[in-house]
């Protein structure tokens, strides 16, 4: 088992990205998941030893460009049917708690 | 201490496509709350987003116009957050291969010189549902609960990234009045800043004379109007100014432009800093804007409001400052284009368009399309005065009409019995009677002062209500006068 002193991913980074997932994690999660992530992460680094000097990056695997369609109207849903898994709604919006208000700080 | 201040505008449009960008919801302002939503932007799984091709050509229609440069290959990125109004969790956008760069904006300032605006880059992205904070004191940053509206997420946008290039609050205005002047001309967005199709971000940092980095800058949102543009980067410019005054540091942070009070204040804390962990979107084909592409869309673009000017002021003859008013909306210049068409006469239809239909637009607050009056109306107006079927006088008359009612002006002038009176027969009993009652006049115009045979034109115009044919008037009164 890798443990959390790993290299390639420290525990303040995995905090970090936690909080940007919006998850929330124990001391335990967190020891863990640097460790784990480490491992992952050294796995796949592997690649970097390859000799890439002269090669495009590759930002899609199939060989597609310009796919579009036209712009024509196409039926929405009802709000009834947009706000049907809503877990609360005021009206017709959907209610949620405040993104910059007195919760969040 | 003397301060320079840099200022760069993030500026987003939405384009006016019928539909959004990756899905056919309707793109339209105002409508029921989420009753434009369907399962692609609203995020649900298992749909796939696809480009709207209308929304790409119109951003190249743009990046032609703002002079960029076309990126041949260009993707669309994820952009990572967390914020509702996205309800994928991830917006769609371009991060380092937008579809233009280099590009740039000529702004005039009031002293008459001009300056070069550089634009960084122009990459198109969805925008975002709209969010209402409810609760609290009204203040953002005080809100009980927010509510959301999902019309708004997936419409086309783009944001248009200045170079830090101004220098002054006034050419941040002039350099933002002029984008949506160029992108209205071009038909791709209303541009209309108090219904958020056109909006504005602003980094502002000030430094001391002379030196060449820059300082620590501030991120101003939430201002609503040009107007307000202008005074939220006054208020900053002096608070930050205050601050190094008193030997301070600016804080490098997110401040938000608070209308009622005119202030800004902080948003955001350290903390929360971006971190978006782009990554290239795998749903969608990256774009391939050929060359034969461009140039095509490049062809339908109408011929832009400089080129315009510098035509009006080459061909027409117009004084530069007529040709530089009657550019600013491509509905104007339009106008005066057909116009001339019918008469033939730039000048003439340049002067209506200056004096008497400006100051009714003016008045009325209203664009020159709002008016009954049409292009070929006035041209055939101006016709009718060249041609001596009414006076100038008349015209005047005929055109407040022809504004305010429409109709066709010589069906008008017959009416009114506004047909101007050139008989020498019905004249000259009233250049006879303007003589006979003022014989004071007569003797200065005999003793030298020939300008007071005006006075006399005047006389005859009144007694005809403004039909007499001044022309015709001055011919007798010159022989009468001198007998």
């Amino acid at each position: 088992m890798a443990k959390s002193q790993n290299k390639s991913i420290t525990v303040d980074e995995v905090r970090h990205m936690a909080h940007l997932c919006r998850l929330q994690l124990s001391p335990e999660d967190i020891d863990r998941f640097t460790g784990e992530l480490g491992e992952i992460i050294d796995y796949v680094n592997q690649i970097q030893k390859l000799e890439t000097s002269g090669i495009d990056p590759t930002f899609q695997t199939a060989p597609l460009s310009n796919i579009f369609r036209k712009d024509v109207i196409k039926k929405s849903l009802s709000p009834e049917e947009v706000l049907s898994n809503a877990p609360d709604r005021e009206n017709d919006y959907f209610k949620m708690p405040p993104i910059m208000g007195k919760k969040n700080g | 201490m003397a301060y320079e201040t840099v200022i760069g505008l993030e500026v987003h449009v939405e384009l006016n496509t019928k539909t959004k960008l990756f899905c056919g919801c309707e793109n339209r302002f105002a409508a029921e709350p989420n009753s434009l939503a369907c399962p692609v932007c609203l995020g649900l799984p298992g749909l796939l987003p696809v480009v709207n091709k209308r929304a790409v050509e119109k951003h190249i229609m743009a990046a032609i116009a703002l002079g960029c440069e076309i990126l041949e290959y260009s993707k669309f990125d994820r952009k990572n957050y967390y914020y509702p109004d996205m309800p994928k969790n991830y917006q769609i956008s371009q991060y380092d291969l937008p579809i233009a760069i280099k590009g740039c904006l000529e702004i005039e300032k009031s002293d008459g010189t001009k300056k070069v605006i550089g634009i960084t880059r122009i990459h198109l992205e969805e925008d975002t549902g709209k969010s209402i904070h409810g609760g609290g004191s009204g203040s953002i940053m005080e809100s009980d609960y927010t509510l959301l509206d999902y019309n708004r997420a997936g419409v086309p946008l783009m944001e248009i990234v200045s170079e830090p290039d101004m220098r002054s609050p006034e050419e941040a205005y002039l350099y933002l009045t002029g984008l949506k002047k160029i992108l209205n001309w071009i038909g791709v967005s209303d541009c209309k800043m108090e219904q958020g199709s056109l909006r504005c971000d602003a980094n502002i940092s000030l430094r001391k004379k002379g030196e060449l980095e820059f300082g620590v800058k501030t991120e101003i949102k939430n201002m609503n109007s040009f107007k307000s543009v202008r005074s939220a980067l006054e208020f900053e410019e002096k608070r930050q100014a205050e601050v190094l005054e008193n030997g301070g540091k600016i804080s490098q942070e997110t401040r938000g432009w608070e209308e009622d009070k005119g202030i800004t204040v902080s948003m955001r804390s350290k903390e929360d800093a971006h971190d978006y962990r782009y990554f290239p979107e795998p749903d969608l084909a990256p774009l391939k804007i050929s060359r034969e592409w461009v140039d095509e869309i490049g062809k339908d673009l109408p011929e832009l409001p400089d080129d315009r000017r510098e035509r009006f002021i080459r061909e027409y003859r117009l004084p530069e400052y007529d040709a530089g008013v009657l550019t600013t909306s491509r509905e104007m210049s339009d106008f005066l284009e057909e116009a001339v068409v019918v008469c033939n006469d730039p000048k003439q239809v340049s002067n209506w368009l200056m004096s008497d239909i400006s100051k009714y637009l003016n008045e009325k607050q209203v664009e020159i399309q709002e008016t009954k009056l049409s292009a070929s109306t006035l041209g055939g107006m101006i016709n009718m005065i060249k041609k001596g079927t009414i006076s100038g006088k008349i015209g005047k008359k005929l055109i407040a009409e022809l504004l305010n009612k429409g109709g066709d002006p010589e069906e008008i002038v017959k009416k009114k019995g506004w047909i101007q009176v050139s008989s020498e027969e019905e004249l000259l009993p009233l250049v006879k009677e303007a003589i006979d009652a003022n014989p004071k006049a007569v003797e200065e115009y005999l003793g030298g002062k020939k300008s007071a045979i005006g006075f006399f034109v005047g006389q005859v115009m009144k007694a005809t209500g403004g039909k007499a044919n001044p022309g015709v008037v001055n011919k007798i009164l010159m022989r009468e006068l001198e007998k």
